[in-house]
């Protein structure tokens, strides 16, 4: 995989052949794996279920640190910014730049619900961390648990809100999983 | 209804039904929140449904199939724009769960187990592949399933359908129950195997073309349980393609009664009925709208149905955890049940109400090609040979409080959602529930050149897989349409070939 991202590697010479592809590309895996995936079908769908075999990662009961370094990466490639292992960091050009010199407001609101659902997903790995296990978040009855899977999902839904406003705001047509793109309204019969 | 308990609840609530001064009940529509038409609104509707057809070029909005909630892209999946976020949520959980595998109990996933004893398939998916139609498989038969009726077993009369002209005399086989589950898990023999002989047959058409048809008779094979009783019928059903049921859903009923014409009174040779279906789901007779015979009422009753007869699994609308199975064997097994746990079945109603959401969710591709010279040669041909009397082009949906999506929008679905004799050749063996035998509902034209592409080649149309090609399809009208497919068989063999192009531009 890290071949693939090295200055010749063929993920990047795909995405660098065609920027603007690439740029849809980067929308399209945010906002997909913000909503449809991780909001959806792999935090609410367990959390409606109630079952343990249900959470992400069920053997390796890992599943709060999934969904929480999900959350850190669909921000890094908003950001363009990695926290390295060893705490050093590195950064570049953003997309966020490229949002904030067309619609300043635009990127500020992603920016903050980025921050949000990392927070969200933060407070569910501490309390994983603290000893209720994802599997018990999620059982019948855990008020608190729920409390917690929900704010998770309602801040990735959040976000994705504003990535389809960053979509918009760079005149794109994407296609979010879940969320196909709106007919043009003109040839409808309203 | 084969289900002693299952019969007995329906006439039950039907008998409980108020009815207010013999309302027709087709006109009931609890499964939906009205907004009525404002005045000009309603002028609007009428204009739009009056005009065309126009065949020398494409209509106003023709392209647009499914209204606003048209997708640009050809997937059969490809869920509603516009749905409002609990909507879309709800959803997006259901398409999870349509693509689910259910598993046997007793299993650590307890929320994902209660398969069968007996299914069909361990997915929604599996027989829905891409969200299109199944077909008959030449190895292993994926997406058809066998209806099995007997007129032995057709237990009391319910004096509503009785009087609602939706009772038959028939029910499921004494021990198969409804439809033939051709898997099982380890403990059990499968209910058998279904086995298809095909009959081929060949039709001459005018410019000298030849078409080649092909006739099934299906056969249980391997039955695991005894045999299929001597007076059970097998009658293949595959699996319908998914897009747009929720817009067909949202067709005003009245507007579907209207287009009705029981009796022939305008002479035209055909006589679509309006079908009464129970719905389980509202505890009450409606317009049938589903299944290839009208015989369900709402996309709830529809999920919950398909999880029951396919999959084995219980749910509050079908409380029987041993699934289509009336043997003992089935009853002995364990199944996914907990106390207290997806109200006390192996499937909650949240989550019947998921796959409900995402079944009617399900975005209709726009039209291709609209404008083609041969396209619209053929949309003409399509309206000379009178296939719109029963393909009804367009249709327009109630207006609905919160949903966008589906709200008042021009909708091109060829169909009229009606009964129509089709004629001894495409006869079933038993009828079902308000249809007779040879009676079927029209099916939604819209997707049908997109089938090949959504499920991969071969696609095959007509209730039971029998047609491979859409010319073929259309040679098996009879009944109320043997004038139109005649005239199809007559016409310029360059008007039959721009005619199928229309048809796969849909």
């Amino acid at each position: 995989m890290a071949a693939n991202w090295t200055d010749d590697g063929a993920v990047r010479a795909a995405l660098m052949a065609d920027p603007e592809g690439g740029i849809s590309s980067i929308l399209t895996g945010m906002g997909s794996l913000s909503y449809g995936e991780l909001a959806g079908e792999r935090i609410k769908l367990g959390l409606m279920l109630h079952d343990p075999e249900e959470e992400h990662d069920c053997f390796s009961d890992m599943t709060h640190l999934s969904h929480y370094y999900d959350g850190v990466g669909i921000r890094n490639v908003y950001t363009g910014r990695y926290t390295r292992v060893d705490g050093s960091t590195v950064e570049g050009p953003s997309l966020s730049q490229l949002v904030a010199a067309v619609a300043p407001e635009v990127d500020a609101q992603l920016r903050a619900e980025l921050d949000a659902s990392v927070a969200a997903l933060g407070e569910m790995k501490a309390a994983a961390e603290g000893g209720m296990a994802y599997d018990q978040m999620l059982g019948l009855g855990n008020e608190r648990g729920k409390a917690l899977i929900e704010g998770a999902v309602a801040a990735l839904v959040a976000q994705t809100r504003s990535i389809e406003r960053a979509v918009a705001a760079l005149g794109r047509e994407v296609e979010l999983e879940g969320s196909d793109s709106l007919d043009n309204p003109n040839a409808v019969f309203q | 209804m084969n289900k002693p308990a299952a019969s007995l609840l329906i006439a039950v609530t039907l008998a409980a039904l108020p009815r207010a001064g013999g309302a027709d009940p087709r006109l009931n529509e609890p499964h939906l929140a009205l907004r009525p038409l404002a005045p000009d609104q309603a002028a609007r509707a009428e204009a739009i449904l009056a005009s065309g057809p126009e065949t020398g070029q494409a209509e106003a909005f023709e392209a647009n199939s499914g209204g606003v909630a048209t997708t640009q892209g050809q997937s059969f999946r490809d869920i509603l724009p516009g749905l409002s976020d609990e909507a879309r949520m709800q959803a997006t959980l259901g398409e999870a769960l349509f693509d689910k595998l259910w598993v046997a109990a007793p299993s650590t996933t307890r929320a994902s187990d209660g398969l069968g004893p007996v299914f069909n398939a361990r997915s929604c998916a599996g027989c829905h592949p891409g969200g299109g139609r199944g077909r008959p498989e030449p190895e292993g038969i994926s997406g058809l399933v066998a209806r099995l009726s007997n007129p032995t077993a057709a237990g009391a009369p319910d004096p509503d359908l009785v009087a609602l002209g939706a009772w038959h005399p028939i029910g499921g086989d004494p021990v198969f129950g409804r439809q033939l589950n051709t898997r099982a898990l380890p403990e059990l023999p499968p209910e058998g195997q279904l086995s298809i002989d095909w009959i081929e047959e060949k039709v001459s058409l005018s410019g000298g073309e030849v078409a080649h048809l092909r006739r099934p008779r299906a056969r249980v094979k391997d039955a695991g349980q005894g045999a299929l009783a001597p007076e059970t019928r097998v009658d293949l059903r595959v699996a319908p393609q998914m897009i747009g049921l929720g817009l067909l859903e949202a067709i005003p009923a009245a507007a579907i009664l209207e287009q009705a014409d029981p009796e022939d009174a305008d002479g035209d040779g055909i006589s679509g009925r309006a079908a009464v279906a129970p719905s389980r789901q509202h505890g009450q007779p409606m317009l049938g709208r589903f299944g290839h015979k009208a015989q369900v009422a709402t996309l709830a009753d529809m999920s919950a149905s398909a999880l029951f007869h396919d999959l084995g699994l219980s749910s509050p609308l079908y409380p029987q955890p041993e699934g289509d199975c009336a043997s003992a064997a089935c009853a002995a097994l364990p199944d996914g049940e907990d106390a207290g746990l997806r109200d006390g079945r192996e499937v909650s109603a949240e989550a019947v109400a998921a796959l409900t959401r995402y079944a009617g969710a399900l975005a209709v591709p726009a039209r291709r090609a609209v404008d083609d010279p041969q396209v619209l040669a053929g949309k003409a041909a399509f309206h000379d040979a009178g296939c719109a009397a029963c393909h009804r082009p367009k249709q327009l949906t109630h207006q609905l409080v919160d949903d966008p999506a589906r709200s008042f929008q021009l909708i091109w679905p060829y169909t009229d959602l009606l009964l129509h004799d089709m004629g001894p050749e495409l006869a079933a063996a038993a009828p079902e529930g308000a249809a007779s035998a040879s009676e079927w509902r029209t099916p939604p034209l819209w997707g049908i050149g997109l089938s090949a592409q959504v499920t991969g080649p071969p696609a095959t149309y007509l209730h039971d897989g029998r047609a491979r090609s859409l010319l073929e399809a259309t040679l098996w009208h009879g009944g109320e349409a043997e004038a139109a497919r005649d005239r199809v068989a007559a016409m310029a063999r360059e008007a039959r070939a721009a005619l199928i192009r229309f048809l796969e531009s849909l």
